[in-house]
């Protein structure tokens, strides 16, 4: 016998003209309000929001677990609609860029931002409802065989509230440092100066470089002429080689150097780029020719060396290896800490985290400027807890497998 | 030159691969052509295997920076857990195909070669690393076996043959795939908080990791309630798999790609 859309028990139908309806009123809502998107509220707002809404798929599951609506909540269907829901609009965030857009089409409707977009937050309403009643049907009352699921649902709805809901207490500032000053100023995300209640002081900014690569050019095109071949370049630490037909030796090479008259000199000043005295020997013709090479700076000229009509040997700038920052973190009151900063190690200090951003790359090593990035977080704990909850899930799914499809270890809905 | 060859290594390693699948293909019944079918597969695979060693030696870092070096590591856990597989189900099928994507991947890499140097910038140097890109190759080749395997039986159902014994093998790999599929999200997740300060930022590769999540969510799902439904669920299979790839490599090709940080090819 058929059944007719919203029959109990609902099924996949019903949850497609629920999810396409979403999208309906999602467009709608982003139309009326002229593109503007949803604020998710501060704290304790946020905090509210997250306790009413637990509290919420709480009672329902107490008071009207049995009821047609909330059983199909924590059905398959519900799951599986949910999810598609969500996995449509990642698509959409994966294709259209996420920035202001030309089409007043996509600006209107928010497909450029969907991130704060009403259509995304009712999406993740309705997924965080399905995934909260499933959870809280295999929560309570709790059963030992059940702690697989329970990790890897509680753990995804704790992780996904907590992101969600705690983005509007999410401070990430940009602080420009400049060796021998103390900062206490920063922008925010809109490019807003914020006055912040520590400051830093930058003693020293280092730069590290790998040593600098040298590669065959055609000097009419200025194109690598290797292109898409396996030795299109090397590293002037593993001299010799070959680039091309050219057999490449370096015979001096100097890390800082400056032109003087017609040769390279060491020299030891701001800018003085890496230079190299290169033997060149043509293998077809076995001719040899020596010259130099330079990589430039932003005080000084690259040089490259001639080695035959179109070709060019040039140095390509140094890559940097790891930049540091030397600070010194200043309270009001006086407290204070001396720490090193370096990319991949961040600093945490009372509920700040201080990240090496970036620096002044056109001057590279000798930059004095060092921008460190200081984020505040107050929900991450919250995440962490979810993704933990999520990792020792993982664990669940290798031992069990393909077991838990079959009902071996749970009870089928 | 002090370059490890390439080409040689791979010659070794393909030239074992075919015969193992010629073993398999010639006498496909008899037990001790898979013996050796497994010996010759082993053999090529322990090549690549020794290959990368040397490269990593060689270039002072984890080969796992750029598109060819991941391909490196697919093409050599993609047969090693159809080799693994094939010992424990005996599938020939199963066998044939890791192969072939393996060779077929590091056939992409010989006529894509690449400049494997040593520079390894500052985001990229953290324990992070290795964890989260062998994690990731683990679960892209169970995944790809999953695929193969849902592949097989829409072509089995084409011919209009027997395939019910196809869909379990498919979820062996899908839940282990994805159980190495959750960790290499997280993994990523915690590390970009400590690179980039913030665990999410719906980075292009980002989103594209978590589409390719969503969609083996859905199969996990489906298969759940729905464990009948075959041919919907390989299909379903089918499609997560090609988002994996756009993943992977699509991304690049994408008019969202120009913004993303995670572009680490020279």
């Amino acid at each position: 016998m058929k059944r007719k859309t919203w029959q109990a028990p609902w099924s996949y139908r019903e949850g497609i003209v629920i999810a396409s309806g979403l999208v309906l009123i999602g467009f709608a809502m982003q139309l009326t309000l002229h593109g503007r998107g949803i604020q998710i509220p501060e704290w304790p707002g946020n905090l509210y929001l997250a306790l009413s809404f637990s509290g919420i798929l709480a009672l329902l599951h107490l008071f009207y677990r049995n009821s047609g609506v909330v059983k199909w909540f924590r059905s398959v269907p519900a799951a599986v609609t949910s999810v598609a829901l969500y996995c449509g609009l990642a698509i959409l965030m994966g294709v259209i860029p996420q920035t202001k857009s030309s089409s007043g089409f996509i600006n209107a409707i928010g497909l450029n931002s969907l991130t704060s977009s009403w259509l995304f937050a009712q999406a993740n309403l309705y997924f965080l409802s399905c995934l909260g009643m499933a959870t809280l049907k295999r929560l309570v009352p709790f059963k030992v065989k059940n702690l697989g699921y329970i990790l890897n649902h509680l753990g995804l709805w704790l992780t996904l509230v907590a992101a969600s809901l705690g983005s509007s207490d999410l401070q990430r500032l940009s602080m420009a440092c400049y060796e021998g000053k103390v900062e206490w100023r920063a922008k925010n995300e809109n490019g807003r100066l914020v006055e912040l209640p520590l400051a830093i002081e930058l003693k020293d900014f280092k730069l590290e470089e790998y040593p600098p690569k040298i590669t065959l050019i055609d000097h009419n095109s200025g194109k690598i002429v290797l292109q898409n071949k396996r030795s299109q370049y090397f590293s002037l630490a593993d001299a010799p080689c070959m680039l091309g037909n050219y057999r490449v030796e370096v015979e001096k090479y100097l890390p800082e150097s400056g032109y003087i008259g017609e040769r390279f000199e060491p020299v030891n000043e701001i800018g003085a780029p890496p230079a190299a005295l290169l033997k060149v020997t043509d293998t077809t013709n076995g001719q040899s020719s020596s010259g130099w090479i330079s990589s430039g700076s932003f005080l000084q000229q690259p040089f490259a060396f001639k080695v035959g009509d179109p070709y060019s040997l040039v140095m390509l700038p140094p890559e940097p290896k790891k930049f540091q920052s030397d600070i010194r973190v200043l309270f009001p009151d006086g407290e204070q800490y001396t720490t090193t900063l370096e990319v991949n190690k961040p600093f945490s200090i009372h509920g700040w985290k201080l990240y090496q951003l970036s620096y002044d790359v056109e001057k590279g090593r000798w930059s004095e400027l060092s921008v460190i990035e200081l984020v505040r977080d107050p929900w991450l704990p919250a995440v962490y807890i979810g993704v933990f909850l999520l990792l020792v899930g993982t664990l669940f799914l290798l031992r069990d497998g393909a077991a838990i499809k079959k009902g071996v270890h749970h009870d089928l809905d | 030159m002090t370059w490890i060859n390439f080409e040689a290594f791979t010659a070794v390693s393909l030239i074992c691969w075919l015969a193992a699948s010629a073993f398999v293909v010639i006498k496909p019944k008899s037990r001790t052509t898979q013996v050796w079918a497994s010996v010759a597969a082993i053999a090529g695979t322990l090549v690549l295997a020794i290959f990368i060693g040397l490269l990593w030696l060689r270039i002072d870092r984890p080969p796992m920076r750029t598109l060819g070096e991941t391909r490196l590591w697919y093409s050599l856990l993609l047969p090693a857990i159809g080799i693994a597989s094939f010992r424990r189900w005996k599938y020939n099928w199963l066998l044939l195909y890791s192969l072939f994507m393996g060779a077929l991947f590091l056939l992409i890499n010989l006529l894509k070669p690449e400049t494997h140097d040593k520079s390894l910038m500052p985001a990229l140097q953290s324990i992070w690393f290795v964890p989260h890109v062998i994690v990731y190759m683990f679960a892209y080749a169970l995944l790809a076996a999953s695929s193969l395997a849902g592949l097989k039986a829409i072509y089995m159902d084409y011919r209009r043959k027997n395939w019910s014994e196809v869909p379990d093998l498919a979820d062996n790999f899908v839940y282990l795939g994805f159980a190495f599929l959750t960790m290499g999200l997280l993994f990523g997740a915690l590390w970009a908080k400590e690179a980039w300060g913030h665990y999410w930022t719906w980075d292009p590769k980002e989103t594209w990791a978590f589409i390719t999540w969503t969609a083996y969510l859905i199969y996990i799902h489906y298969r759940y309630q729905h464990n009948d439904n075959h041919k919907q669920a390989m299909w379903i299979l089918v499609i997560a798999f090609a988002l994996l790839l756009i993943c992977w490599f699509g991304v690049n090709y994408l008019p969202t790609a120009q913004n993303s940080v995670h572009t680490y090819s020279s």
